[in-house]
């Protein structure tokens, strides 16, 4: 209240500019219990310093005139402040907000609004976490909490581009160098502490990524006293969340501990079939031994089991009467049952010690391993009829592509079929109790199952280093570097999960391609130990290693000035990654058992930045970055299921970009305008999907990959009042490619011959997130704290994946060059344009020692439910009839009304 | 010591609510229930055999309320047959067509099956019996969603029928649509795939075998989606199992895997073999003179020019049918022979041809004496010992055997032949 008070005071107040010089001191306290806050970083200006352990600051050496001051504190709001220096020292006193109720309440919905969607394409689910980054930026905040939850990609750039730290160590994964933040899920209050960059800006914890950069501080010292307990209520993808966090902060011994554990689980109701059944750990010890030293211990884990949703076309979703039908699940035994589970548990450990070699230096090392399992179940069938009820063929439309049925029977069998989908679950759902009566029957006959649930497990091991060196070569001169190695190992293999009432199973692939009879060597997957009996538990079909090695230097120099700041760094990357086959594959002999070719690259890249201070309120800067990346291992092998090969001419990919912003700050009104442009050249990009007709992954290998991202990011907040706030947050982009690259379609199975093409893209709109986003918001909060706060979001020009083999040669008709079926086959799918509400209230407590808050959140109040968020073109094609018609998108409708009950408990 | 109470509640409520929820339950696992069918009462079972007395060659509805039993004898597990299975009782066999993939999953062979017909469709194309759904044009496969309608299982699966031995010349209509089984065959094209996507009839490659009764060859069709399609056909003489079909007059077949092509030895591969066991089989006589000809008796093929207590001079052929030695090195010819009442080394001489028309008078042709070992007479069964037909190489090769005899005692002799085989090896 009284901070507020002093903001109106000083609003308006001058900034003229003096001479002289003045001083400013304060003291930093937790707004809700009046506590001290140290390590706290107050800058103004050019200078910084931390506050002590009473909280006090003072910074002298000020000019005259109106000044803006800044306090960072973990785990707190930004606060800022104007203030006039004189001849009279000047006197803060701040308050600090926790990070608000509102903010972790809306990263709760963004952890279960994000569905677990399982795709036709293996390891690419639909995931945003990467952009989970907070910063005290209203674009940034907004884009990741709100924007988030409608798949909304800040600057169109996918995960790989935003790199996760968790104490200095990264965290992307070593294969698809995407972040999973599901492997600390549940754990919000213990993984609190982040710093963050956004885009390319300096960052002192590491060289940083493309589109941004966060670290998680898991230290113990720096997380807050506290005991508390929290119960969410939802009916999203969990029903409940229980979590529990107890911190002692640096005790008089130099010890600090904190533990935290959760628990997720059920139903959550919203899209049938799915569940949650996830516990959480996590244990941070630190210990001070001297001024200087200190070490610290973080281990945690999140061993979790979720059903999945999956994506349908939007003809099933019309006949079910949903638009959130999930085919992954079905009854067994009259009870729910779904095949697609995640079920991972990837503990961490790292081990730091924080050395301030003095006042200006601090050389921090941490050492981690991260191991355990990460499994995704799913059906598998040979010889047998496809059991997803929403197969094609399955369908009422599949009718039509009957040939020789009378045209009254196919009206008549499109009727009788729908009428099934509606009133028989086991039409439109799995019938696990056939494939259990199927199986079992075989099994009479002394046969294997034809039906099957296996695991396919990708268990990563990884060492990880990380020196870190932050260095004040003067009062205006920084200079940070660093060194990360990561020695990597990514296991992937399948294991029998369950054989649905069958005796057991061979491993051969009864549709590989025999071009010597039946018994031909070919079918064997192992063909070391051939006509293997697969029993539960055993591993199958194929079995590899990953192997990646990484080592990263870097080092950047900051210089600040009164009117101009820069910054400029570098880095400089080796990268070595190859396979291992465990099996020799049939089809490929000479090219799966054993170690692969070893693949090396160098890379670098340098970046810099400067900021132009036309005054206390209006600043421009400009970054600009060139780099280039090995690719990553996940798009390089172009079926690493059966074989070394690579895709063809493999090289790093480069980039470009530079970002111009406009930033005004002001008491009342704080904005920024930013345009950007980013480059890239020789991206490698690999899909793989299940063809049923071919019974076998077909492989889509692209290389050659240009692309532009560009547009303009636009975020403003108004303090209308003390109480009363708005937000205003606009992103309109242009993400498309700008070459037409080389597609290698490869057939795990052999049944055909690899080919290579042309993929005539060039100007196609990059897909999966809104090119265009915005949000305007009102926030309350009630002096009694209470808050109340709403946002309309708009989102558009959002595009489906694109299948590559339609945009080929061999797609096109024969007929004609004006064929008019032409634009059907290559025109990209666009999505509607759409609308949401979100709103959320609550209210704090303070009842004697004990804080307690309640909110509730409802998104999509509106209960819009026809929200298409994001899709993909099926990747079959029928090249006889080139109709589109047959193989329609599956697309993913957002949410309707839902709705995130938290309460919090703490003292 | 307060707020440590409240951590220890916190903790508590914690831990309750946790152990509230327990994980996850695992499903149990279906029961499994042997089906029963009943047929409702009002229903009349009618078995195969009414159903092909009934079809036309044109589909025709069913609109009685009707059912058929059979036992599945034929499924698409290996590729061969797509959208369709046969299934027979014991009076024929019937093949169903259903819009359906993977079929022996649902009807398993041996599976005891009963089809209500009211509303399908049947046909006799071609004559082989079908049943299915109305098309445009001909029948079509019984769409998906009807299937469970019309198709219902009765048992767990039992038993398939034992296949009826047939060989080319005993297939008859009735054998339509069953299990058969084919002994001693021999593949022409042997060496060659058994589906071949370049020689595809119907989506089917026709490869003719043929056995020793005959010189009719069988087709047996094979699809270029069964996963034995690149095996290669058998050398030598074995047995093949599977389902007789029609088409028109000609005698067609397929089998259900590769496991129905057995007993193969190319090393013994059979030329021709006649046993004269039970008449004279493939071979024909030709009488060129005299009114005495080669005949059957239970002693095997036989003549003698005494009749009446007369002798009659004759002059008579026992000819074999045409055989193509072109696939055979090291071809040996043999036979049993037995004479009485003539004098050793006369009345009997054995000849090939390759240019005998295969009817009609040998006298045409030209025949080259084959020297072999005869029967010296008092009925000593006498074996001819092995004679090389390799040199001959011709596809339209015959082998004959030559009586002759005169008016008096001593120049008529009576010959009993039997246990004519000719082998060699496949090449």
């Amino acid at each position: 209240m009284k901070q507020i008070t002093s903001f109106l005071l000083f609003l308006f107040l001058g900034a003229g500019l003096m001479a002289q010089q003045g001083k400013i001191t304060g003291n930093v306290t937790d707004q809700v219990t009046g506590k001290a806050i140290s390590e706290a970083i107050v800058r103004v200006g050019t200078q910084q310093v931390t506050s002590d352990a009473n909280g006090y600051y003072e910074i002298g050496g000020l000019n005259y005139g109106e000044q803006t001051v800044t306090i960072i504190a973990i785990g707190f709001e930004n606060y800022e402040t104007t203030v006039t220096v004189s001849a009279t020292p000047v006197k803060i006193k701040a308050e600090l907000a926790s990070k608000s109720a509102a903010e972790n309440d809306r990263k709760g919905i963004t952890e279960v609004n994000l569905a677990d969607l399982s795709t036709e394409d293996e390891g690419k689910d639909q995931s945003v976490s990467g952009l989970l980054h907070s910063s005290g930026d209203v674009f940034t905040s907004t884009a990741s909490y709100t924007l988030g939850a409608l798949y909304f990609k800040v600057r169109g750039y996918d995960g790989e581009n935003f790199a996760t730290y968790m104490n200095g160590i990264n965290v992307n994964d070593a294969e698809n160098g995407r972040a999973s933040w599901s492997e600390w899920g549940g754990l919000n209050d213990a993984t609190r502490n982040k710093e963050s960059i956004n885009g390319i800006s300096a960052s002192r914890f590491s060289f940083g990524s493309l589109g941004g950069s966060t670290n998680i501080i898991t230290r113990a010292s720096l997380q807050r006293k506290q005991t508390k307990f929290t119960y969410s209520f939802s009916n999203k993808t969990y029903t409940n969340r229980a979590m529990f966090t107890y911190s002692t902060g640096l005790m008089k011994n130099g010890w600090a501990f904190t533990v935290s554990g959760s628990r997720r689980w059920g139903e959550g109701g919203y899209v049938k079939g799915v569940f949650y059944d996830a516990w959480a750990y996590f244990f941070s010890a630190e210990k001070k031994i001297n001024n200087q030293h200190s070490i610290g211990f973080t281990a945690y884990g999140s061993p979790t089991k979720r059903g999945q949703q999956g994506g349908s076309t939007q003809e099933v979703y019309d006949l079910t009467g949903s638009n959130y039908y999930n085919p992954n699940w079905g009854y067994q035994n009259g009870e729910v049952r779904n095949a697609k589970v995640k079920n991972f548990h990837e503990p961490m450990m790292i081990l730091t010690h924080y050395w301030d070699i003095n006042e200006k230096t601090k050389l921090t090392s941490s050492l981690a391993y991260t191991f355990g399992f990460n499994g995704a179940t799913a059906l598998n069938w040979y010889n047998a009829s496809d059991p997803r009820p929403d197969y094609y063929r399955n369908l009422p439309s599949y009718q039509n592509y009957i040939t020789g049925q009378e045209a009254g029977l196919t009206a008549y069998n499109i009727n009788l079929t729908t009428l099934a989908w509606q009133t028989d679950p086991k039409k439109s759902q799995i019938d696990w109790d056939r494939l259990y009566y199927t199986n079992k029957t075989l099994a009479l006959q002394g046969k294997q199952s034809s039906y099957i649930v296996e695991d396919r497990r990708n268990d990563q091991q990884q060492l990880s280093l990380n020196i870190l060196l932050n260095s004040e070569l003067s009062s205006n001169v920084k200079f940070d570097g660093g060194f990360e190695f990561r020695k990597f190992k990514g296991h992937h293999f399948k294991t029998m999960d369950d054989l649905l009432g069958g005796t057991y199973w061979v491993d051969i692939d009864n549709f590989a391609y025999r071009d010597n009879g039946i018994d031909a060597i070919q079918i064997q997957n192992d063909a070391n130990n051939p006509n293997r009996i697969i029993k539960v538990g055993d591993v199958f079909g194929y079995d590899y290693d990953i192997y990646s090695n990484t080592g990263l230097v870097w080092g950047q120099v900051q210089v600040t000035n009164d009117k101009i700041d820069y910054f400029a760094a570098a880095n400089l990357n080796a990268t070595s990654f190859w396979r291992n086959g465990n099996m020799r594959n049939g089809i490929n002999l000479n090219n799966s058992f054993g170690e692969s070719t070893k693949y090396n690259f160098g890379d670098g890249g340098i970046k810099a930045g400067i900021t132009y201070k036309i005054n206390g309120r209006n600043f421009i800067t400009a970054n600009s970055q060139a780099s280039s990346r090995a690719p990553s291992v996940y798009n390089s092998f172009v079926s690493p299921r059966t074989r070394n090969t690579v895709t063809a001419d493999i090289k790093s990919d480069k980039f470009w970009t530079a970002d111009i912003s406009y930033i005004l700050r002001t008491p009342i009104f704080k904005a920024r305008l930013t345009a950007y442009q980013t480059m890239m050249w020789d991206q490698n990009e690999i899909n793989s999907f299940y063809d049923d007709n071919l019974a076998t992954f077909v492989n889509f290998a692209m290389s050659g990959i240009n692309k532009v991202h560009q547009g303009i990011e636009f975020g403003a907040e108004i303090k209308a009042s003390s109480t009363v706030s708005f937000t205003a947050v606009a992103a309109i982009g242009s993400f498309y490619y700008t070459s037409n690259p080389k597609v290698n379609i490869s057939y795990d199975n052999g049944s055909q011959p690899d080919v290579t093409e042309t993929v005539y893209i060039k100007n196609f709109l990059i897909n999966g997130t809104p090119q265009t986003a915005g949000s305007i918001g009102i926030n309350y909060r009630h002096p009694k704290n209470w808050f109340f706060n709403a946002n309309v979001n708009y989102f558009g020009d959002n595009y489906a994946d694109f299948n590559p083999e339609r945009r080929t040669i061999s797609a096109m008709p024969y007929s004609l060059p004006n064929d008019p079926r032409i634009p059907g086959i290559i025109n990209q799918t666009k999505f509607d344009d759409g609308f949401t509400l979100d709103a959320s209230i609550g209210k704090s407590w303070q009842v004697k020692k004990v804080y307690v808050n309640l909110n509730l959140s409802v998104s999509n109040v509106l209960d819009n439910t026809s929200l298409i968020t994001g899709g993909y073109e099926q990747m079959r094609f029928d090249f006889d009839t080139k109709s589109v018609s047959e193989f329609i998108p599956k697309v993913y409708y957002g949410f309707g009304r839902t709705f995130f009950l938290n309460l919090g408990i703490r003292f | 010591m307060k707020t440590f109470k409240l951590k220890i509640i916190g903790l508590f409520i914690l831990l309750a609510v946790i152990s509230l929820s327990s994980c996850k339950k695992d499903i149990e696992t279906p029961p499994f229930i042997e089906p029963t069918f009943t047929m409702p009462t009002g229903a009349t079972l009618k078995t195969i055999a009414d159903f092909k007395a009934f079809a036309g060659t044109t589909s025709k509805v069913i609109d009685s309320n009707c059912y058929i039993r059979g036992i599945v004898v034929a499924t698409d597990e290996s590729g061969n047959y797509y959208k369709d299975i046969v299934m027979q009782d014991t009076t024929g066999g019937i093949d169903i067509k259903l819009e359906k993939y993977s079929i022996y999953n649902d009807y398993p062979l041996g599976q005891v099956l009963y089809i209500n017909c009211k509303g399908l469709y049947l046909s006799n194309a071609n004559g082989t019996c079908s049943l299915g759904y109305k098309g445009g044009t001909g029948l079509v496969t019984i769409p998906t969603i009807q299937i469970n309608a019309h198709v219902f299982r009765d048992k767990f699966p039992g038993a398939v029928p034992a296949p009826v031995v047939l060989n080319s010349t005993t297939c008859t209509d009735r054998y339509i649509n069953t299990l058969v089984v084919f002994n001693y065959v021999n593949f022409a094209d042997a060496g060659s795939v058994f589906a071949d996507p370049l020689n595809v009839l119907g989506g089917m490659t026709p490869r003719n075998f043929s056995d020793t009764m005959s010189t009719t060859a069988i087709i047996m069709r094979s699809s270029t989606y069964a996963n034995f399609k690149n095996n290669l056909l058998p050398k030598g003489n074995g047995n093949v199992r599977g389902i007789l079909t029609k088409y028109n007059t000609s005698w067609q077949f397929c089998i259900r895997d590769i496991n129905d092509v057995y007993g193969f030895a190319p090393d013994l591969s059979i030329i021709l073999k006649e046993s004269f066991a039970a008449s004279l089989g493939s071979f024909t006589q030709q009488s060129v003179i005299g009114d005495q000809v080669w005949a059957w008796s239970s002693y095997g093929a036989t003549v003698s020019g005494y009749a009446s207590s007369v002798y009659n001079a004759n002059e008579d052929w026992l000819i074999s049918p045409v055989l193509d030695l072109t696939h055979h090195t090291n071809i040996k010819f043999s036979f049993q022979s037995a004479m009485n009442y003539g004098t050793a080394g006369q009345g009997m001489k054995v000849y090939y041809s390759t240019d005998y028309s295969g009817t009609g008078s040998p006298a045409s042709a030209t025949w080259t004496e084959l020297t072999c070992t005869l029967s010296a007479g008092g009925w000593a069964w006498t074996s001819s010992g092995d004679i090389d037909l390799s040199a001959i190489n011709s596809t339209h090769a015959y082998v004959a055997f030559k009586y002759v005899s005169g008016t008096v005692s001593s120049d008529v002799s009576t010959w009993e032949l039997k246990n004519v085989l000719i082998k060699g090896t496949h090449n």
